[in-house]
Order: structure tokens, then C-alpha cells, then sequence
């Protein structure tokens, strides 16, 4: 009972007032606590529990309208009998009560016919007043508050009641949003935390709000309770640093967020800085894996790229091109692949030997090519075990080698090398080289992927190689079989022109002949010295001939005109030549005068010195003279000279001849002469052409 | 087959025996021989001195080639030149041609052959030296014909009568220029009949 209650009625105003005032210091205390609520089902029960502290009110309870039975449920309820509470425990549609509850509005006082709505039980309950309650809300909630007596409550209640009621929805819409934040927290938590890459949020002094696993693990935090922690000392200087440049960014008011991509502890991050309403939210996106199966995609792309150029232009190259075009093929390699040296050895001489041919190396890394040439094979059994294999290899690491590798890894060590790449070039069946890689600085491992690239390469270098060298052999043999070609032009240009000099010749013979002959009517002799000057001719022809037209010996021609003069002499008698040797060489036309001057020699002394004699010696003596000059002495042992030929008054063919033919045609002089027999002195300018021929 | 005008060959050959056989063959035609030089700088010295109506020249000799004696010939002795060579090449045709060569003959040649090409060269150089002479005879009638044109002594611009300096020193030259022997061209009617009488 109110303590201001006195039967039911307070005496008079002052009591009244001071009613007034005591229930709404009950009411300022009921909404009071209303604050410190914290689910809706202990605000029910508050406000159920607070309504018979005002005068009048003995009891209260809340009927819920269930939307699936359409019947108004007792929920709390508080000062009523217990069989009322049972009996009244629902209204079903139709009653009376359940159409003021369904109407959403307040019903007060209830009307006068309220004892129907009273409960006469053992204990009598007349319900005053209906409040509803959540009137946004889709279930319906009703408050009701009752009296074991008949008669109005205070007028102040209804007021207060509407206070405390709407104070209650105030708790209850309260509650009911924290309760909606709390859910969204979590809700973003749990979603946050699905995320593989780090992700935090900062407050607005960049302390940590919020942060998740991965940010945790990437920074190595191992506390428990990172939250409000300061980010630096969270994520360390180094990410501090990076990160405040891309927080100031973001915290710019003419941005909203900055993007940047940088790497922290050897990982590639993509990260998004956005600004929120209290600080930063930040996502590090790890593109590490991406980022490395991009580059391979890359590499892959330009290294295959890189081949089709490569095998392209080395269809076209020739010769020097193709020089340049391998070492320009090898800087690619070299930069692409990033190794500190790209070469090429070649075999030659039967694969006895192995030439460093190409290199190309990284810049601070000493070329090798210099001291890698003419290895003899032989020396490296492993290498040349491996390649025979026709299949690539790598050495990690050269110390690894076996110990039957001694050579190579010297050779490997002279290069000063950590890991080598070697992808042998075989076209058809034949090994012709290797490509290789050197890694200087450190060790290296080449995937099987590279390694396919490079035997690409290596087989467009080997196909452009073979191709290269046959067509250097082919043009060689063109070129021999034009020079060759060229050569039997010359000589037989020579020919024809010799053929009809000597053919002139023998035609002036005949008119010298015919002259010299007019006093003279022996047609044998006449025919016989003709024969023998055209052989003669023809001997010293044959010889021009074989040597091609080039210069003769000497010694050699004399040996044969002689020799061939004196076959042709008479029978039963006894000839003798003695000829000196000389390196001296004579010109073919020199050859050619010397051989018809001899043959009328020969002819005048087997005519003249014979004549009445059983035996014949004669001598040729030759030597180089002074001044380039060449003597030529020719002499027999017969009676000599008659005295009017060496006084030149006695004319005949054979030293009109030998006259001829040694100033016109040799440019040198005769002297003719008896010296214990007949002597006749030839002395002839040798040229220029013949001391070349003789110094070859 | 006999040249009816003997004509005097100058021979140049550095082969004995070659020499003969044209000796042989110039004498057989009817030719008179004028001499033999051994090559073309020996051929330079005997044709001023032998003066021949034509020169048998070969092309391969030592010291001076045929070419170059053909040259040199041609420019300071005109003369006849039949070329007489084992070699046959275009290159060589068309060298002894520029030099001023009458006829190419091959060796070792026909006599008809031979004679045919000294005629044919004799005849060409003839033509030759007519037309040189025509040639020089019209220069020198060009120049008459210019000096003339500028006696003319009315002016074909204003046809003025010329009275100046300049024409006067002109014609002066001009008359000062007339051979004694064509003088009597120039004269008029009346000088004409003075010097008739």
C-alpha cells in the first residue's frame, strides 16, 4: 500500500500535492534504473514490477498478442491472485478485453462497465487502465494495471504510466540497438578474421581497434590483447615506416584512401588504406604468389619471344651476322635468365678440340673466352662423358663434382664459379658444341623449364651453325671451281695464241728457208733441216705446254733440246753433251727463243763439226751474270768456225737464225767464236717475273 | 693478186721467225719492205726516217706496245696501220680501234687476207686524210665568212652607215690580213681593170 494512502482517498489538496510529488519521485526513480537494463525481458519485468508502487495500483501484468493463434498471452504480471493470472492467462478473439488490447491505444479509465472485466474470484480485480506498449514493434504488447478496488486511481497516473511507459520503449529501443551493434561487431569480426591477408583498423591516434590472425602473424605479436595498443609498437619500425606515409595519405581530406604496392619481409603487399569516421582501416593484400607467377608468366613470355627471334633471324644470318647475331643472342639470354655469364664452345678437328667461340657476360664479371681456347677433349673425360649424352646438366655447386672430374672442376674453378648450366648443341647425331651458364655470385639451381628454352636455342644456333659452315664450304667450292674456271681460259687463250705463233713460225721457216734455198737445189737437205726446226719448235712447245706456261728451268730445257737434237743425228757416231746445272728459270718466251737458237746450235754442229769425224763432244755451260744478266756458253770440239762466219761475210739460214732470235727475240747479244772447237756466247736480260718464280 | 701501187710496209714484230713469214708474204703480194723493228718504240724512231705508205704492226712487245706505237703514230706520223696479232679479244679490237687503226688481222693470216686488210687501210686513211683536208678548208672559209660579216658597213639595227673607230680599226686588219695572191678578189671594177691592163 501507498504510503499516502488513507482508504482509498487523500483528505484534501495539500495531501493531494504531496501524493503528486512522491509518485513522480517514484517515477524519476523507476526510469532511472530503466537505464541500467540491458535485455528487454528485465525491462517488462521493471515496469510490471514498478506500477503497484503508485497509489491505486495493487497489480499490473503485459498481454503479448501471439500473431499465430490471434489470442492476447499473460506475459509478466505482478500483484494478482493467482486463479486470475491462470484463468485470464489469454484473451481469445471476441472478448471484450481482447478487442480494447487489439485496438493499440490507450483505454483509460476503462469503462464503467469494467466488472465485466473484473475477475470475481476469491479476490475481486478491476482492471483501470490498458497502456499499449511498442506501438512500432510487430507483436503487440499491452499493459495493464488493476485495483482489488473499485473506483478512479489519482489522475496523475495515466500521465505517469504514459512516462514510464515511454521511458521503457526509450530502454527497450536502446537495448534493442546495442543489442544490433554488438551482432554487427561480431558479424565483422568473424568476417575479418576469414580474411588471409592482414587486416586492422586504427583509432584516430593510430592505435589498433581492431586487428586480425594474419596481421598478428605477419607482425609476430604474441600478446593476447593487442587491441588499443599503438600500431608502431604493434608493427615494428620498419612497417611503421612504410605505413606512415600511406596513413598520412589516406588521412589527407583530399583523399579518401591511397593504394601502394611494397614489400615487407620478403613478401609483396598490395595495400588499401581507407579512412573511417574514427581512424583508418587498412588491408595488405599479399600478392607475393601472384606477383611471382605473373613474373614467370613474364619470363616465359619474353624468353619465348626471344626464341622466335632468335631462331627467325638466324635463318637470315651469314657469316659475320651470324657472329654478331649469337653474341647478341647470348646478352638476351644472359639478361633474361640473369645469370653472370652466357658462352658458346664449339668442337673442331674431329671433336680433338673445344674452342670458347661466344661469350657475353654481366657487368663486374671477367670474360673467360681468351683463356678457353684450343682445350684438347681428351683432357675433360667427365664433361665429355656428360655431352656424348646429348642431355643437359647442371653442377650446383662445383666442389660437388666427383673426384674422376679433377680437370673440369679446375677448369670450372679458373672461370670462378659457383653453379654452371651446360646444354650440349647436336644437330642430326653430331655434338658441334655446348651452350653454357656460369653463376658467379652465388649457387643456382635452372628449372626444367629454362632448360628447354635453352635446348631451343641451342638447336636454332646449331642448325644455323651447320648451315652456316656448308655454305662457307660451298662457296669455297665455287669459288675454287670459278678460279679454276678462270685459269683454263687463260691457258687456253695462251694456247690458241701460242698454236698460232708457232704456226706463224713455221710459216716464216718456210719463207726463210725458200730464200735461203735459192742457191741451193738439195731438196733432201732442204726438207730435213725443215723437219728438224719444226720439231725443234714443236719439242719446246710441249714442254711450255706442261708446265702450264709458266717459267722453265734452264738447265732443264737445254738438257732436252739437246738431247732430242742429237737423237735425230746421223747413226754409227759418237755424241756427247755435257751440260752444266743452274737454278736459273726462263720466261716462256725466252724458253721459246733459247730452244730454237740451241736446235740450230745443235743442227750447225752436227753438220759442220761431224762432217769427217767419228766423235762429238758438246758443252753448255750457263751462269747468272752481273746486273741480272744470264751467259749461256755453247761449244763443241770440232774444227770451229770457217773465218769467213765469224767475220760475218759468209751468210746461211742456221746463223741467220741464231742471230735473229738472240737480238729480237731474247734482246741479247751474240758472239761467236773458235775455242778448241766452235763457241758461241749468248748473254740475255733474265725479268722480273723469273726471280719472282725462282724465289717461290 | 699483185698491189698495183707498191706500197713501202714498215714491219714491226719482236719474233724473228714472225717477221719472216710477213716479209715472206709482202714480198710474195708485191709489196716493198721498208724496214723491220723489233717493237713499237724502235717502229716510232725508223718512221720518220723510211717513211712508209703503211705500218704491220703486233701488239704484245716488249718496251712499247703496238697499241701505244699506234697511238703515238697516228698523232705525230699519220700513217696506215694494219695490226697483225695471235690474240683476239674484243677488248683488244676495240683498244687498236681508239688508236686510230685501220684493220685487225689475225695470225697467222692469208695473204689475200693480208693484202686485203693494207689496201682497206690504205684506202680508209686516204678517205681520212681528204675528209681532214675538207674539214680545214671550211674551218678556214668559216673564219673568212665571220671576218666579213663584220666589214659589213651598214648596221642591220638602225641601217646607219658605220663611221666609227672601231670600224675602221676593223677593216683595216681585214685588209691588212689578204694574201697578196687573193688580193686581186677584193678589188673593184675599176682597180681590177688597172692591174688587167
Amino acid at each position: 500500500m501507498h504510503p499516502g494512502r488513507m482508504n482509498g482517498f487523500y483528505a484534501n489538496g495539500r495531501e493531494r500535492s504531496q501524493r503528486v510529488i512522491e509518485n513522480f519521485d517514484i517515477l524519476s526513480a523507476v526510469c532511472i534504473e530503466l537505464n541500467s537494463h540491458q535485455d528487454s525481458s528485465s525491462v517488462f519485468k521493471h515496469i510490471v514490477d514498478s506500477a503497484p508502487l503508485f497509489e491505486g495500483i495493487d497489480s499490473a501484468g503485459i498481454y503479448v498478442l501471439d500473431n499465430s493463434s490471434g489470442e492476447f498471452i499473460l506475459g509478466y504480471h505482478t500483484g494478482l491472485p493467482g486463479d486470475f493470472a491462470e484463468s485470464h492467462s489469454s484473451f481469445k478473439r471476441g472478448s471484450g478485453l481482447h478487442e480494447m488490447l487489439h485496438c493499440n491505444e490507450t483505454v483509460y479509465p476503462c469503462p464503467s462497465e469494467g466488472s465485466s472485466f473484473t475477475y470475481e474470484g476469491s479476490a475481486q480485480v478491476f482492471i483501470k487502465g490498458l497502456f499499449p506498449l511498442m506501438r512500432s514493434q510487430a507483436a503487440l504488447t499491452v499493459m495493464f494495471i488493476a485495483s482489488s478496488e473499485p473506483g478512479a486511481l489519482p489522475q496523475e497516473i495515466p500521465r505517469i504510466m504514459d512516462i514510464m511507459l515511454t521511458m521503457a520503449e526509450a530502454a527497450l529501443s536502446r537495448i534493442d540497438l546495442e543489442s544490433s551493434a554488438r551482432r554487427s561487431e561480431m558479424q565483422h569480426s568473424l568476417l575479418l578474421e576469414g580474411v588471409r591477408d592482414p587486416v586492422y583498423a586504427l583509432g584516430d591516434n593510430l592505435e589498433i581497434k581492431y586487428c586480425n590472425e594474419a596481421f598478428r602473424q605477419l607482425v609476430c605479436f604474441e600478446e593476447e590483447r593487442i587491441e588499443k595498443a599503438a600500431f608502431s609498437e604493434v608493427a615494428g619500425l620498419e612497417l611503421t615506416n612504410i605505413m606512415r606515409e600511406k596513413f598520412d595519405e589516406a588521412l589527407d581530406p583530399d583523399n579518401a584512401f591511397s593504394y601502394s604496392e611494397f614489400e615487407y619481409r620478403e613478401r609483396i603487399f598490395n595495400t588499401f588504406v581507407s579512412r573511417t569516421p574514427d581512424g583508418l582501416f587498412v588491408l595488405m593484400n599479399d600478392i607475393t604468389e601472384a606477383e611471382q607467377t605473373r613474373k614467370k608468366l613474364n619470363f616465359r613470355e619474353r624468353f619465348e619471344s626471344l626464341l622466335i627471334t632468335i631462331s627467325t633471324d638466324f635463318i637470315k644470318m651469314r657469316g659475320s651476322a651470324l657472329n654478331l647475331g649469337i653474341n647478341d643472342a647470348l646478352l638476351n639470354i644472359g639478361v633474361s635468365i640473369e645469370v653472370d655469364r652466357a658462352y658458346l664452345f664449339q668442337f673442331s678437328d674431329a671433336m680433338k678440340i673445344i674452342n670458347n667461340t661466344h661469350e657475353w657476360c654481366a657487368t663486374n664479371v671477367q670474360p673467360q673466352i681468351d683463356n678457353q681456347q684450343v682445350l684438347k677433349t681428351d683432357d675433360y673425360p667427365w664433361l665429355m662423358n656428360r655431352l656424348t649424352r646429348h642431355s643437359a646438366f647442371q653442377i650446383l655447386s662445383i666442389p660437388d663434382l666427383p673426384s674422376w672430374a679433377e680437370a673440369e672442376r679446375e677448369l670450372f674453378e679458373s672461370r670462378d664459379i659457383q653453379s654452371v648450366l651446360v646444354v650440349p648443341i647436336v644437330h642430326g647425331n653430331s655434338l658441334i658444341g655446348y651452350l653454357g651458364l656460369d653463376s658467379v655470385n652465388h649457387e643456382r639451381y635452372w628449372s626444367e623449364d629454362i632448360i628447354d628454352l635453352l635446348r631451343v636455342v641451342g638447336d636454332a644456333i646449331g642448325n644455323a651453325l651447320v648451315r652456316n659452315r656448308m655454305e662457307k664450304k660451298l662457296i669455297e667450292m665455287y669459288r675454287r671451281a670459278e678460279k679454276e674456271a678462270q685459269i683454263n681460259a687463260v691457258l687456253l687463250r695462251e694456247v690458241n695464241h701460242r698454236v698460232k705463233n708457232n704456226l706463224s713460225e713455221i710459216i716464216g721457216i718456210l719463207y726463210a728457208q725458200r730464200r735461203y734455198a735459192s742457191d741451193n737445189n738439195d731438196h733432201d737437205e732442204f726438207v730435213q733441216s725443215l723437219i728438224g726446226r719444226i720439231r725443234g719448235l714443236a719439242t719446246v712447245h710441249d714442254m711450255l705446254s706442261s708446265s702450264g706456261w709458266n717459267p722453265l728451268e734452264l738447265t732443264r730445257l737445254v738438257r732436252r733440246i739437246i738431247n732430242s737434237a742429237i737423237a735425230n743425228a746421223p747413226g754409227g757416231k759418237k755424241l756427247k753433251a755435257s751440260i752444266s746445272k743452274t737454278s736459273i728459270r726462263v720466261n716462256p718466251n725466252q724458253a721459246h727463243a733459247l730452244a730454237l737458237i740451241l736446235n740450230e746450235l745443235v743442227r750447225n754442229s752436227l753438220k759442220h763439226a761431224l762432217t769427217g769425224r767419228e766423235s762429238l763432244k758438246i758443252k753448255v755451260r750457263m751462269r747468272k751474270r752481273r746486273a741480272g744478266r744470264i751467259r749461256l756458253i755453247y761449244s763443241d770440239n770440232g774444227p770451229g768456225y770457217p773465218e769467213e762466219v765469224l767475220e760475218h761475210d759468209r751468210k746461211n739460214l742456221g746463223l741467220d737464225l741464231i742471230q735473229n732470235l738472240t737480238i729480237k727475240n731474247l734482246q741479247g747479244e751474240l758472239t761467236l767464236q773458235n775455242d778448241g772447237g766452235a763457241s758461241a756466247k749468248i748473254v740475255f736480260r733474265r725479268t722480273r717475273a723469273e726471280d719472282k718464280d725462282e724465289s717461290k | 693478186m699483185k698491189v698495183s701501187k707498191k706500197r713501202k710496209v714498215l714491219i714491226v714484230e719482236d719474233d724473228h721467225l714472225v717477221s719472216e713469214m710477213i716479209r715472206g708474204m709482202l714480198e710474195e703480194l708485191g709489196y716493198e719492205i721498208a724496214g723491220e723493228a723489233e717493237d713499237g718504240h724502235e717502229a716510232l724512231g725508223m718512221i720518220k726516217e723510211v717513211k712508209p705508205d703503211v705500218v704491220i704492226m703486233d701488239i704484245k712487245m716488249p718496251r712499247m706496245s703496238g697499241i701505244e706505237a699506234s697511238l703515238l703514230i697516228q698523232k705525230h706520223f699519220p700513217t696506215p696501220i694494219v695490226i697483225l696479232s695471235a690474240y683476239e679479244t674484243e677488248d683488244l679490237v676495240k683498244e687498236a680501234s681508239e688508236a686510230g687503226v685501220g684493220a685487225y688481222v689475225v695470225k697467222p693470216p692469208q695473204p689475200a687476207e693480208l693484202f686485203r686488210a693494207i689496201e682497206i687501210a690504205c684506202g680508209r686513211f686516204d678517205d681520212l686524210l681528204e675528209l681532214t683536208d675538207v674539214r680545214r678548208k671550211y674551218e678556214q672559209a668559216k673564219k673568212t665568212i665571220d671576218n666579213l660579216s663584220k666589214l659589213l658597213p651598214v648596221c642591220p639595227g638602225c641601217g646607219e652607215e658605220k663611221r666609227d673607230e672601231d670600224y675602221a680599226r676593223v677593216l683595216n686588219m681585214f685588209l691588212c690580213s689578204i694574201p697578196v695572191d687573193d688580193i686581186g678578189k677584193y678589188l673593184c671594177c675599176r682597180c681590177r681593170s688597172r692591174t688587167d691592163k
